[in-house]
């Protein structure tokens, strides 16, 4: 185990140097095969109860990296721990015990759910799968969980269809919960529900979180969702972390120009908080063709030789914070 | 066109003609003995045991397997058990005739089914339209024994117009030729309505009518040349009916060609000429499928890029 | 090939009774009395269909001033019509609808098995079904009987073979798209397992399809069984399909043409109107296929 590992209970997940591309098809039988490095070397623990968020533009490797946490798909290389164990080649047993841990939340809520089977079927899967329980039991679980939740009992016997954005979300959280997971993965949970609903699924998760005893990995493009609920935030930019720190001190005073300019991009009500406003020019570079240097420069307003050639280090700058820009120094003070 | 994409089609045309000839292989082996099939149990041992000789049937699995592709490689397909001609000569000379039939009749369905077809879509629920679609649907739901017969008894035995059978003059080939040929023009009429329409329907069609480019020459120089490309994929497929097809019009005519020999030999169990005819049918086919694919990967250029685009 | 999204909005049940033109349900209709026939063939039959009747050989149907005794006639051996035909009617579906079922069960399995085990196997698969696809399937099926004899079962083998690629290659790529995403995917990190995955989850949401294309393929197997019957190296005496009415009724044309012709007739009918029901099918479950 690193040294960043703070002394105190255990990490329910560790992420230790994360890869994951994905090969292009070779363009003609001569070319060299390109490679997409979706997630290229990501490391950051998550504490029991705490909620994580991982921000980041689309296309950064955020949703990949949530994949890879929960074990749906395999990294290039890496090591992925939970509460301590390996996760590395589980046995596909093993594997599927494992979901009794870890579950995942998804972002299209209707796509994830089957729309041929009613709510309470769906609801009562995950303890049909892993035969939890005596079945007369299991149904008056997937009411106790409908209350827990916010639905109404009728929706039971409802199909996926009949139900608003917000409601089905909620039947996946349901259906995410009835496992008593540890860890759930929350990939971009709300965005694509109505902005009224949003602020209710969010504080639902809030408040499941204690009632449960959950750790949240936050999968998120909104920084104003992300300043509500996590308690720490990643910021990714083309497949790595470039800021990590807690949402006071990431909120308050960001260090990474990335950071600068993600934040400066929403409205923020906090006249004392002093910012270099910039915007973000055009889109972030393909990451086929990641630049080299730091993988920011080519959009960075404050780049300079260094920046070309040599890639920054992650590195810890004051309390609970780390940063990886070579002139870090220069923005905190 | 990118040399990835060539080089996979020719690959798979190859696997798959390996796989039509090991097939053969493994069927001739597993299906009994197909000397005594053909000599019958009283025939003389001496007998047998020469042809056995001459076949390699008496030598191990692995050697019969390589002998018979290098007598492939030389062009050895066996002999005809029937009339002890190399099974090759017997059926090249049938040859002529059956392309002579095939060729006329896929010129038929293509002349009579795309311009119909054309027609129909340019005046859409008119008489003509209603009436292509009916013949389309009939045309390809007759089975073609059927619809031979009905002819056969039509213009041979009531009007007497025709002979029912035979090849000689082309007199006798009208028959056959509508026979073979109607299910294709049914077909390719339906296929060029609905692809025409689906290109007069574009939005290029109604930015050309909106800059007052006249009718004809939208039709001619717009849509066209758009409605062509699914269409040459269809004729690809067609070839594959117009062969299956060819076996029933033959027999049906008493055509000489292959299709009728592959017919009496299945009958007669004459596994030289059976094995031959199919791989001289695989390999058609196989060779007219590539071509197909290479052509329409040279005219439509968005096949090209969206092969190199994949996830591994 | 189209992309066929499994798309939820399909439903076998029609949402109204409104849309059935008079052209399909007629078609609905016709295939109800072959359906009957088939069934109750020996109860409908008035004469065995192997009774021979020498005296009254080739006879005329009773409309066309026949005797009264034989409504469709007789055919060269004085048997009647009209039995026969119910006979042979019950063969060809029997053998139509049982090929259909073996090659929709092998090939949706081996679509499935492509997509689950991926890799040499799919690769395998995929290569069978670009085999088949390449040879038309009669020639193939001629050679087969060529080399293995004809028995009742060999043939049925042979119908089931045929289309059993199109299943595969449906089958394979809608559970390829299906289980990348949306609820495959969340039910698989539940942690179910493959079967509970594909048959509770997958193959519901795909079964319209795979009806679509059962509809599609069933009138291929009924023309490939009457021209392989009708060719003589299909069903053999004393069984009887219309494919073999027809062609033995071809050597009678000049004297009885009514013994090729009905039979003839009937699978024209049966196969049109399954297409004509096939494709309003189609229509009404799948508008991606559409104008194909």
């Amino acid at each position: 185990m690193t040294g960043r590992t703070a002394p105190g209970p255990e990490p329910v997940l560790e992420v230790r140097d994360l890869v994951r591309h994905f090969r292009l098809r070779r363009k003609s039988v001569f070319g060299k095969p390109g490679v997409i490095r979706a997630v290229d070397g990501l490391s950051f623990d998550l504490q029991p109860g705490e909620t994580l968020g991982l921000v980041g533009e689309s296309g950064c490797g955020k949703s990949t990296a949530g994949r890879l946490a929960l074990g749906i798909d395999a990294p290039t290389s890496g090591d992925i721990l939970f509460e301590g164990r390996s996760q590395k080649a589980l046995p596909i047993r093993e594997w599927r015990r494992r979901r009794c841990d870890m579950q995942m939340i998804f972002q299209d809520p209707y796509g994830a759910l089957n729309p041929r089977i009613a709510v309470a079927d769906q609801i009562r899967e995950p303890l049909d799968i892993h035969d939890i329980g005596a079945s007369d039991r299991r149904d008056s679980e997937v009411d106790e969980m409908l209350d827990a939740v916010g639905l109404p009992r009728p929706v039971r016997d409802s199909y996926p269809h009949e139900l608003s954005g917000g409601q089905q979300q909620r039947v996946v959280i349901a259906r995410a919960l009835m496992l008593r997971p540890k860890l759930i993965v929350c990939d971009e949970p709300v965005s694509a529900l109505d902005v009224s609903v949003q602020a209710q699924v969010v504080n639902l998760l809030d408040s499941l979180q204690d009632r449960f005893g959950l750790s949240y990995l936050f999968i998120s493009h909104d920084l104003g969702i992300v300043r509500h609920i996590c308690e720490r935030v990643a910021v990714m930019y083309l497949g790595k972390i470039v800021e990590m720190a807690d949402r006071r001190t990431l909120f308050g005073q960001p260090l990474h120009p990335y950071t600068q300019a993600l934040l400066s991009a929403i409205l923020i009500p906090d006249p004392d908080a002093e910012r270099n406003r910039f915007i973000l020019q055009g889109d972030p570079p393909s990451p086929v063709n990641i630049p080299s240097g730091c993988r920011f420069h080519t959009r960075c307003p404050s780049a300079e030789a260094t920046c070309r050639e040599t890639e920054p280090e992650l590195r810890p700058i004051g309390e609970g914070r780390t940063v990886a820009c070579h002139f870090a120094e220069r923005w905190a003070t | 066109m990118n040399l990835r994409f060539v080089v996979t089609k020719i690959f798979r045309a190859l696997v798959t003609i390996m796989i039509v000839l090991s097939f053969v292989f493994i069927a001739l082996r597993v299906s009994g003995d197909p000397i005594e099939i053909l000599l019958g149990d009283e025939a003389d041992t001496d007998v047998i045991e020469y042809y056995r000789a001459k076949y390699g049937l008496d030598r191990p699995i692995h050697e019969q397997y390589f002998l018979y592709f290098k007598g492939l490689m030389d062009g050895d397909f066996g002999i005809s058990f029937k009339d002890e001609r190399d099974a090759v000569d017997v059926v090249v000379e049938r040859i002529p005739r059956t392309l002579q039939l095939g060729i006329t009749s896929f010129l038929f369905g293509l002349l009579l089914g795309i311009p119909l077809g054309i027609f129909a879509a340019l005046n859409r629920n008119s008489a003509l339209d209603r009436f292509t679609m009916g013949f389309a649907v009939l045309g390809y739901s007759i089975p073609n024994f059927f619809l031979g017969i009905v002819l056969i008894l039509i213009f041979a035995m009531w009007l007497r117009f025709l002979p029912s059978s035979g090849s000689g003059t082309w007199y006798h080939m009208i028959m056959p030729v509508v026979t073979l040929g109607t299910a294709g023009a049914g077909s390719l009429a339906r296929f060029a309505r609905s692809s025409m329409l689906e290109v007069l329907n574009k939005s290029y069609m109604r930015a050309a009518a909106a800059k007052g480019v006249p009718r004809l020459r939208r039709i001619n120089w717009h849509a066209l040349p758009n409605a062509a490309i699914p269409i040459v994929t269809v004729i690809g497929f067609r070839l594959g009916d117009l062969v299956a097809g060819s076996v029933v019009t033959e027999t049906v005519f008493a055509w000489p060609g292959v299709g009728r020999l592959l017919v009496t030999s299945v009958g007669a169990r004459d596994l030289a000429i059976v094995q031959t005819i199919l791989i001289l049918v695989a390999l058609t086919m196989v060779i007219a499928n590539l071509l197909v694919d290479l052509i329409y990967g040279w005219i439509d250029p968005r096949i090209r890029v969206s092969s190199t685009m994949e996830k591994d | 090939m189209a992309t066929t999204d499994t798309n939820p909005r399909f439903r076998l049940t029609p949402r109204s009774a409104t849309k059935y033109p008079i052209l399909v349900l007629s078609c609905f209709g016709f295939l109800f009395v072959v359906l009957l026939a088939a069934v109750f063939a020996d109860l409908l039959a008035p004469k065995s269909y192997t009774a021979l009747d020498l005296p009254n050989r080739l006879q005329a149907p009773a409309f066309l001033g026949g005797p009264a005794q034989y409504l469709l006639g007789t055919d060269e051996l004085g048997r009647d019509i009209v039995s026969r035909l119910l006979f042979a009617i019950r063969v060809s579906v029997f053998v139509a609808i049982l090929g259909t079922v073996i090659g929709a069960v092998i090939g949706t399995f081996l679509g499935f098995l492509a997509a689950h085990a991926r890799g040499w196997v799919e690769e395998g698969i995929m290569m069978m079904v670009d085999v088949q696809a390449a040879v038309p399937f009669l020639i193939i099926a001629l050679a087969v009987l060529a080399f293995f004899g004809n028995s009742l079962t060999l043939f049925i083998v042979i119908m089931g073979i045929n289309g059993w690629e199109n299943y595969a290659r449906l089958t394979r790529g809608m559970v390829l798209s299906a289980s990348s995403h949306g609820y495959a995917m969340a039910v698989r990190s539940l942690g179910a397992r493959p079967w509970r995955i594909y048959g509770r989850h997958i193959l519901p949401n795909i079964a319209s399809a795979l009806i679509v294309q059962f509809t599609l393929n069933f009138p291929s197997t009924i023309l490939l069984e009457t021209s392989l019957s009708f060719l003589g190296l299909g069903i053999q005496p004393p069984l009887t399909s219309l494919g073999q009415m027809l062609g033995a009724g071809r050597n009678h044309l000049i004297l009885a043409w009514w013994i090729a012709v009905i039979p003839g007739v009937t699978i024209f009918l049966t196969t049109l109107s399954i297409s004509i029901v096939g494709d309003w099918l189609r229509d009404r479950l799948d508008p991606t296929l559409r104008g194909r």
